[in-house]
This record gives structure tokens, sequence and C-alpha cells, in this order.
């Protein structure tokens, strides 16, 4: 997606930036594939430093964002091919892969890939026990006993095991 | 910090509103910081069916979680509830919230049924048309409300909401509305919603950027003319006599499902490359006049003639004339399935079906679910295309066998997600290669270019 601006920097359509990751590791990346972050392209918008520095992501966590970008930014792939390759993305990566990834594409705004991530971390945590939840994420559960037991009660609806739900 | 906690509170949230209500809600109980996370989230989703038919906490419950949303100023940017009774609880319930929800707390998508309800009791409260930032609005079994009750002769619905991409409305309510347009809106979808024909008069205006339309079931009218140059996806369902004259510039996909009745169509576009999809049921089972089902099919067919026409008949005329002619020149279909078929009048059925169609693959769709069993009647059909498609064609039982040039049977392959040749001209032989004959198969045709002449 080229902006359709007539009169500002962006009209060619080859141009490229380069964005230089927390650990100082410089990426080329077209600009068609940068402006598919919202966050990029007001930068791109603002000024004309071909130099955009991300200081808080690190190198691995942005080559796979380029990588999303890159291939959403491909005119020549298919939508199919594109939501494949969505899927294939998320898949089998770790909690903790996904969580640099998600707060990256906050940070960035790529709103499509936030999605898809958050979606995938949620189903790590779909049909849990909440005692495997804070074992698996090292959550302190720094209530006490009598605390604990009373928002179970408060809210016992939502322990009742008779319930039945499928979405 | 633990592996999740440190995440800000927004994508938490975000990643929490995958969840549902019951499971968010499980989360308050991980640590202190995760208190009221999962029941602040921005989907408020419930439904009382998950609520052991124990009505009272269901409204308290949600009562007491609106009121968190609401006294925190907290955005509800997704809303659905799902109710089974309407009595004087829950419509209490809905009209203290609604218009909170609504006006208040920058709801975009807004989403109220009851689905056990046929008849539509519950009045919406108007105030849900003029919800500034709304995108997408699904009612099912609620009535909507009119401008003016009295006025019995103008039940028309004043919808002030500009912004609305996204429209689905179910069971029986009136849909007329007047004075605004909706700029933005993509899909319309009408199950069992009373039109008239006027409704149809000002379409291409009242909706200039529509890309999606479903006309389910829908009544109040018995012709209608759809002009569109925005339209995409077509899908009308009828279970009575219609006539409609649809011009659809830009169509891709046009799928016409039938109960019991065949509908009078006819077809505008300048599309290329579109398809249609036709599917006939006979849900009710009652008696059908073969003569005119086959008349009106064959209107049906050349309507959709410069489409790729796939073809799903579920039931057909038992009783058949044995010999029935005065078509014109045969349609082409791409793909035929037949479900649902008694083998005494298959013959004579495939003998009129043939003069009004060719298809060039037969039984795509016959088994299509691996978890389906294969019924006796399916069996049949199968044997019965095996035998006078394969192995006995040159017998030259039927006339439309002398036609067929060549024909092949192929397997469906799960593991490749391919269709693949099989050789052989019989239903065992094709159960090969991992000996089920559990499998999807469908028979690729070849016509005489003499049949189109």
């Amino acid at each position: 997606m080229v902006t359709t601006d007539e009169k500002g920097p962006l009209t060619a359509k080859k141009k490229s930036v380069i964005i230089r990751s927390c650990d100082g590791d410089e990426f080329l990346v077209s600009e068609s594939a940068a402006v598919l972050s919202t966050s990029l392209k007001k930068i791109l918008e603002e000024k004309e430093d071909r130099l955009i520095h991300l200081s808080d992501i690190d190198n691995k966590t942005l080559a796979m964002v380029i990588a999303y970008l890159s291939t959403h930014a491909d005119d020549g792939l298919s939508d199919d091919l594109k939501r494949s390759f969505d899927q294939e993305f998320v898949s089998g990566k770790e909690f903790d892969v996904l969580k640099y990834l998600v707060l990256a594409t906050d940070t960035l705004q790529v709103t499509c890939l936030c999605y898809t991530v958050a979606k995938k971390m949620a189903d790590i945590m779909k049909n849990k026990l909440v005692e495997w939840v804070r074992r698996e994420f090292d959550i302190q559960n720094d209530y006490t006993p009598e605390a604990e037991a009373e928002i179970r009660r408060l809210d016992a609806w939502a322990w009742d095991d008779r319930q039945l739900e499928d979405d | 910090m633990d592996r999740i906690s440190e995440l800000p509170q927004h994508i938490l949230q975000h990643i929490l509103s995958f969840l549902s209500q019951r499971e968010a809600i499980q989360t308050c109980v991980l640590s202190k910081s995760w208190r009221y996370l999962g029941s602040t989230r921005p989907n408020f989703e419930f439904r009382e069916r998950y609520f052991n038919a124990d009505k009272q906490t269901f409204l308290s419950v949600m009562d007491k979680i609106l009121h968190r949303y609401h006294d925190q100023k907290i955005s509800v940017q997704k809303f659905l509830v799902e109710m089974s009774m309407v009595d004087f609880e829950s419509i209490s319930f809905l009209e203290k919230w609604i218009p909170l929800v609504v006006l208040n707390m920058g709801v975009n998508t807004f989403s109220l049924s009851f689905p056990s309800h046929y008849s539509a009791q519950f009045a919406l409260p108007t105030v849900v048309y003029k919800a500034e930032f709304l995108k997408e609005l699904n009612l099912e079994g609620c009535k909507l409300s009119q401008i003016n009750p009295l006025v019995e002769d103008d039940p028309s619905i004043e919808i002030d909401a500009p912004t609305l991409e996204s429209i689905s409305i179910m069971g029986c309510t009136n849909w007329f509305h007047h004075h605004k347009n909706f700029p933005y809106l993509k899909c319309l979808h009408l199950d069992n919603v009373r039109l008239s024909t006027k409704s149809f008069g000002s379409f291409s205006f009242d909706y200039p950027c529509l890309e999606e339309l479903d006309l389910l079931f829908c009544h109040g009218f018995e012709e209608f003319r759809l002009l569109s140059r925005s339209i995409k996806h077509l899908t009308i369902a009828v279970d009575r006599s219609i006539k409609a004259a649809i011009d659809v510039t830009n169509i891709l996909h046009f799928k016409i499902i039938s109960n019991n009745v065949l509908p009078s169509i006819s077809f505008t576009t300048t599309s290329s490359e579109w398809k249609s999809h036709i599917h006939l049921l006979n849900r009710s089972n009652i008696y059908i006049d073969a003569s005119s089902w086959f008349l009106k099919l064959n209107e049906l067919l050349k309507a959709l003639s410069h489409s790729e026409v796939s073809l799903h008949i579920e039931d057909h005329p038992r009783v058949v004339p044995d010999t029935y002619g005065g078509f014109d020149k045969p349609v082409v279909v791409e793909n035929l399935s037949l479900g649902g078929h008694s083998s005494s009048s298959l013959p004579t059925f495939l003998n009129c079906l043939f003069r009004i169609c060719r298809p060039r693959k037969i039984g795509e769709h016959l088994y299509p679910d691996e978890e389906m069993e294969w019924e006796r009647e399916d069996e049949q059909l199968a044997e019965f295309l095996c035998k006078n498609l394969l192995m006995e064609r040159e017998m030259r039982r039927y006339f439309w066998q002398q036609d067929l040039e060549e024909v092949s049977m192929e397997a469906f392959d799960k593991n490749g997600k391919k269709w693949h040749p099989v050789q052989g001209t019989s239903l065992s032989e094709c159960a090969l290669p991992n000996n089920q004959l559990k499998q999807n198969i469908r028979f690729r045709l070849k016509w005489r270019d003499l049949a189109f002449t």
C-alpha cells in the first residue's frame, strides 16, 4: 500500500527505509511494507529521515515483524496465501516470543498482527485451570486463601462446573 | 515480574477478550493485579443458557458488571446479550442498560438475541438507532419499534446510525426504514423479516456500498426488483413462489436456496466471472408437481447460464413423467450433487434432469463430511451412477448415455486435499486405495458438443 499523497515524500514506489532495533542492528525495509504499521507511517509522514530507531524492540522480534509486513505488502500474494502465512506465523511459537511480538505490534500499531498474536496467546490459556495458568506464567498468588475464597464466592457462577460454554 | 503480568493492561484485556466470559472472570483470582481485568475487558458477552436456567443470577451478574464499566467510565466496545425469556425483569434490565451502553459507553458492536422466540416480543429501544459509533448491529427475535406505533400503515423505523457497516436481523419483525441511508453499510443479513416491494425501490441509494446481501425467507412481497452496483455476494432463500428481477453489475457469487417452490428470477450483470449456487430442498416433504418443477428449474438455469453453476438437489419430485420434453438446449452445470433420492424414481428423474442440464461433475458434495455416514440412498445413487455412467454406458439404456464422450471417476484425497483419478469402473474398485467405501467420490463427465447445438 503506497500512499496516494501526491505532494508528500512517499510517492516513489521502490523507496526503502532503515529500521534500527534496540540491539543496534539495522533492517532495510521497503516503504510499502513499513507503512502497514500505523506508527511507522506517521513517522515517515512527519520527517524525511529514512532511519527509524526503535528503542524498545529487539532484533529477533523486529525481524519477525518485518517478515510479516513484507509478506503483507507483497501484491503478488493472494489473500488466502497471506491468511495461511498468518496462521503459520504464530503456530508453535513460545509464549515469551508471542509476548514480545504483541508488545512490538502494539507499539508499531500493526492491528492485524496484534489481533492474531493476542488470539494465539488466548488460545494457550483457553480451557486451562487457574492453577495451570499461575504455574505456567509464574504468577505469584498474593491473595490470602480467605481473600481468594471470597472472590470465588462473589463470582460463584463463573466457577459452577455445571455450566457449559462452548464459545 | 512474572511472564505475563508485565504486559500493559490494555494488551492483557485484548488477550482476555478472546476467552469466554466465564474464563475471563476466572482470571480474577490469579493475583491482585488481575482482580478486575477480566470483568472490565472491552467485550461484554453474556448468554443465559450458560446460567443453568438461573435467571436471577444471570441478570444480577450482568447488572453488577455493567455497573463497574459504567461507574469507572470504561468503554464496552462489544455488547452481546442472549436471553431466553422476555418478562418483566429482563425487560427492565434491558431498558435500563441499553441506553447507557449505546449512548455513554462507546459501543461499536451491539448484539441482542432471543433465540427461542419465534415471534418478536421485546421492542428494541429506539435509542439504538441513534448510536453514534455503532458499526455492527445484530438482532434476533427483537421487535424493531416504530417511530409512531399509532400509525399502522407506516411501520417505518427511523434509523440514524450513519456509521453502521453490518446489520443482521433475524426473526419476525418489520424492516422498513426511512429518511436516512447507510453510506458505509457493507453487510445486510435479513432472516425471516417482513419487507415490502417498496423496500427495494431505492436500494442502491439506501445502501451505496453494500457488498453482501442475504435475504433469507423474508416475506411481505410477491415480487421485487433489486438494482445494485456494489453487491458482490447475494444469497436469497425462499419457501414460497416469488418473482425477482435482479440487476447486480458486479456480482461474484449468487446463491439461491429454495424450499419446495422454485422462484422465477431474471438476472442481469456485466460481471464476467461469477459463480452461482442453486440449492433445492423439500423440507416439508410436500407433493411437488414435476412438470412445473422442471420447467421452473429450466428457466432458473437459463437465467444463470452465464455463471459457473453448482446445482444441489436435496429432494426431487417423486413422481416424474417418463418422457418429458419441450426444453431448449441444456445448460452446462459445473457441479451437480444429489441427496436423499429414492432409487425407484431416480432413472426417470435423471432422464428429465439431463434434458435441461449437462453437469461436468456429479457428486462433488455427495459425501462432504468424513463423519457422515454413507446412507443407503447415497450408496444406491453412487451405484446407479457407477453402473450407468461407467460400466454399462455402451448399453445405452438411457438417451443421455449416447451424448457422453468420456467419463472418469475421482476420489478425494483427504491428506493432499485434492481430487485424484481412480482407475476402474466399479464402486468397490474406487474404494481403494485405503479400502474405505466411505470416501468422497465424484464423476467427471465430458459431453459431446452435439448436445449443445
